[in-house]
């Protein structure tokens, strides 16, 4: 089925289910969200990710398949304090696949109006939006600034999630905790994490809202055939084979681990909505025991103002990784062949960037929001990345061929037309 | 009286007749409801799903009549909101799993009857049609 048929189909739902839900007693509620959208990248030397979970990167191109997505939902909430939901949502994964994905299935228990504790499959709230990561609908900007949203691809957590809300001061403060386990894909590979758990506190009151959170995944990285990590890995491996190495075996153990890799992220981040003026931000700093899923920083702020029906914003950002250094001894030969010539470049090219490479990424976007109907607005983007340190290494949202021959020049823009709807 | 004069006449009539067709939209519950009043904070605070149970305790249902006149001036004197922004923020809640978004009333007629039946509802008319089944907990 072709793009315009799966919108097609996503919009016949729409309206079907529309019709279905009116016929529902009070207690079920299905309803559900989507997002059209085109998406186009300029630099014929950078692939570019709107979303680091999938496969569809813009290689100076127009793509239909980057932010679309629709997802559906069932709650179930009978008198009592039980309830339940169930959320599917479909969007290209980085398999290339459209197969919807479970985002919620849980069993909800409110003993009263300030305690909600979800058993089962929920979302993990991580940072400020990471609760409707997915609903552009409910975001100025097209998507989540990357810069602090790329730190964590995690969406949904398997166990226990619970949030106590209440009244404190002049606002409403809100404690949320989750732990249980977790699986993503990322054009890294499949991450696996059996262990993970987070807490966060937000306090709003009118305008402002104020959140601290903290999160810690622990768990591993399975990377793709052939994909850089995996190439990286290999080469490490032959360095030690080879003897060109001395310690190659030490450090692929101790810091190039795949499995048991414990990240902690500490994040803050405010916001202020006054119904004119917008400004919102978040900081992140994400520590990792393992310089193959490395440690980063980054943050954002966004600035908007509500002119009627429109909304034109402003996004600035940065991101750059943290790791500590890594010290593989090369012992060249006295007489290296071309190969290993090559093998060693590599290698110590990977020894002064630390891996993962001293990368650092600046956003600057302008975009306007466009509620022009009810349950539906229409976003505008235009991105700007600038890369700096593109010797070695490469992110998850812009990826190019890295090396002295790279032909990237570090900076590519990127436009955003998305159709956000509820329903 | 002259031309001009008929015509400023007509203007400030029109003017008169315009500001009385614009609602007074008013906060109300069940006249056998617990509640007393509410400040204008916490009648937003309820629509944005923030307070949930009223000062004495039992759960807060709020209720919101479909597009109309007292619906934009509900949400332009009281909320402060755009219908967007209402939407948006309650998009939220509801696709996060974190609350439901207000119940949808067709009319004042069906909101008088919700209210009667259940003093957790608290909805909103326009002052004029607020009678004896009804209390009022906020008025702008």
């Amino acid at each position: 089925m072709g793009r315009w048929g799966l919108v097609a189909l996503a919009l016949c739902n729409a309206m079907a289910m529309q019709v279905r839900a009116e016929a529902l007693p009070d207690w079920v509620k299905l309803d559900g969200f989507g997002t059209v959208g085109v998406y186009h990248a300029d630099d014929p030397h950078a692939t570019v990710r709107s979303d680091i979970r999938t496969s569809a990167g813009a290689r100076n191109e127009t793509r239909f398949d980057a932010d679309s997505l629709f997802a559906v939902q069932l709650k179930l909430r009978p008198a009592g304090p039980f309830n339940a939901g169930f959320q599917l949502i479909s969007k290209k994964e980085v398999n290339s696949s459209h197969r919807p994905r479970v985002q919620w299935a849980y069993l909800g228990w409110e003993p009263s109006s300030e305690i909600n504790i979800k058993l089962g499959r929920a979302l993990a709230p991580v940072f400020l939006m990471s609760d409707y990561n997915d609903l552009y609908y409910a975001q100025i900007s097209a998507q989540p600034p990357g810069q602090v949203y790329s730190n964590n691809s995690i969406t949904f957590n398997d166990g226990v999630t619970g949030q106590w809300e209440r009244h404190f001061g002049a606002g409403v403060l809100g404690i949320e905790g989750y732990y249980g386990k977790t699986r993503v894909d990322v054009s890294l590979g499949e991450i696996e994490v059996p262990k993970q758990a987070g807490l966060s506190a937000k306090w709003t009151s009118g305008p402002l809202l104020l959140r601290l959170g903290y999160s810690r995944p622990k768990g591993g990285l399975k990377p793709f055939a052939g994909n850089s990590v995996d190439q990286f890995l290999s080469l490490v491996r032959d360095a030690q084979q080879l003897g060109l190495c001395s310690n190659c075996n030490q450090v692929y153990r101790e810091r190039f681990k795949l499995t048991d890799v414990v990240n902690k992220m500490v994040s803050v981040g405010f916001s202020w909505d006054d119904d004119t003026h917008v400004v919102q931000g978040e900081w992140v700093s994400r520590k990792s025991d393992s310089a193959i899923l490395s440690g980063s920083g980054g943050w954002y702020l966004l600035g908007a103002r509500r002119i009627g029906d429109f909304t034109p914003y402003l996004v600035l950002g940065s991101l750059k990784p943290i790791a500590e250094p890594v010290d593989l001894k090369l012992t060249p030969p006295p007489q290296a062949t071309p190969g290993q010539m090559a093998l060693l470049s590599a290698l110590a090219a990977a020894n002064a960037t630390n891996v993962t490479g001293q990368y650092h990424r600046d956003q600057l976007a302008l975009g306007l929001r466009w509620d022009f109907s009810s349950n539906m607005a229409l976003k505008l983007q235009w991105d700007q990345y600038k890369v700096k340190n593109r010797f070695w290494g490469s992110s998850n949202k812009v990826e190019f061929r890295m090396g002295p021959q790279s032909q990237f020049d570090g900076k590519v823009n990127t436009y955003t037309a998305n159709l956000d709807f509820i329903f | 009286m002259t031309r001009m004069h008929r015509h400023l006449g007509s203007i400030v009539l029109c003017a008169i007749g315009v500001l009385a067709a614009r609602a007074e939209p008013v906060l109300v519950a069940g006249s056998k409801s617990p509640a007393v009043s509410f400040s204008r904070q916490q009648v937003q605070d309820i629509y944005y799903l923030r307070l949930k149970e009223f000062p004495g305790g039992g759960v807060i249902v709020p209720l919101m009549l479909e597009a109309g006149p007292v619906r934009q001036d509900f949400l332009d004197k009281v909320l402060n909101k755009s219908e967007a922004q209402l939407k948006s923020h309650w998009a939220r809640l509801n696709f996060t799993g974190k609350g439901v978004a207000p119940q949808q009333v067709a009319s004042t007629a069906e909101l008088k009857r919700l209210l009667a039946a259940n003093p957790h509802m608290v909805g909103y008319l326009d002052r004029a049609e607020a009678d004896a089944s009804v209390k009022i907990l906020y008025a702008p």
